[in-house]
């Protein structure tokens, strides 16, 4: 059986051809992917605070020791870098898991759900007596191989309030916002 | 028949992208070059601690996930999750008493990205935390 091609099925055949290049270049990132976001400057605001003092040492000790209060597993600490970094999984009972269970109404059950904390301690613009201290909390949510599939950081303000209502309270300190 | 066409011209077609790996390796190398100029940075300073709390603090910024700081070797790895999960290592590393060369990695799906943009915003925010500490050259 004899098949002749028509303009219209050579047509067909080159847009496919088209179609299989392009997608095979085309996996690449947004230009926005390292762009500041138009909120950062109010996130910034939000999981920062100005503490007075030059006592590095005890805002990261009491840092992890409130983190390890309210659920979360340290998983590194850097006196000299001024981090910490802590995990919660979010079934755990808490303030925060609390709060972010509030805020995640009719999403699917939370046991593949982590919140990781980053407290970091920056020396204040300007000043020599002052450090800048600041909480990021993203939740991630995990797939079936225990990898993040998702994050969104918490901008509930009473979760930070509550964090460094505890750590003035540690400190003695009263922060000042940024 | 036409299942048949169709995976013809998808061969033919993956053929062809193949076919852009035929590149002058004087052209790879000059490009390999440039990409790594663009992943770098070198700071007039010796305050190696100082430029990696910058990079935490830009990290911090760009919604990036910590996953390991060592202050020691100067090594910093984040994650970055979403539609486009990025993973990123930062080296920050004296290269004389008085100068420091900051090295960022960011991949996705496991591939470098070499796109030069991304990178200028990386160092442009990491440079609105070290504010006192000069760029090489400015």
């Amino acid at each position: 059986m004899h098949y002749k091609i028509t303009i219209i099925e050579m047509t067909q055949y080159i847009l496919l051809a088209m179609c299989v290049v392009v997608l095979s270049g085309c996996s690449s990132i947004p230009k926005n992917a390292f762009l500041l976001t138009p909120s950062t400057p109010d996130d910034r605001q939000l999981e920062s605070r100005v503490f007075a003092t030059r006592d590095k040492p005890t805002l990261i000790k009491d840092g992890a020791v409130i983190l390890e209060n309210m659920g979360y597993k340290t998983d590194l600490v850097n006196t000299d870098i001024g981090l910490i970094t802590a995990t919660k999984h979010e079934t755990d009972s808490g303030f925060v898991s609390s709060i972010v269970s509030v805020l995640s109404i009719g999403m699917a059950p939370d046991k593949d759900k982590v919140i990781r904390a980053t407290f970091t301690i920056m020396s204040a613009k300007g000043r020599q007596d002052a450090f800048v201290t600041r909480l990021t909390l993203q939740q991630m949510v995990l797939d079936s191989n225990g990898e993040a599939s998702s994050v969104t950081t918490i901008t509930d303000e009473d979760t930070y309030k509550n964090f460094y209502e505890r750590l003035e309270a540690s400190t003695f300190i009263e922060p000042d916002h940024i | 028949m036409i299942a048949m066409r169709c995976l013809a011209t998808i061969l033919l077609a993956s053929f062809i992208c193949g076919c852009a790996s035929q590149i002058d390796p004087a052209l790879v190398k000059q490009r390999q070059l440039q990409v790594q100029r663009m992943q770098t940075r070198v700071f007039d300073t010796n305050d190696r601690l100082g430029l990696v709390r910058g990079v935490i603090a830009a990290m911090q910024d760009l919604s990036f996930v910590i996953d390991n700081a060592d202050a020691q070797q100067g090594i910093i790895t984040a994650n970055k999750y979403g539609d486009f999960p990025i993973e990123m290592t930062v080296t920050v590393q004296p290269i004389s008493s008085k100068q420091i060369l900051v090295h960022g990695i960011a991949q996705y799906k496991h591939k470098p990205i070499e796109d030069p943009f991304l990178y200028e915003q990386f160092f442009s925010s990491l440079q609105e935390y070290v504010p006192n500490i000069p760029l090489s050259g400015d």
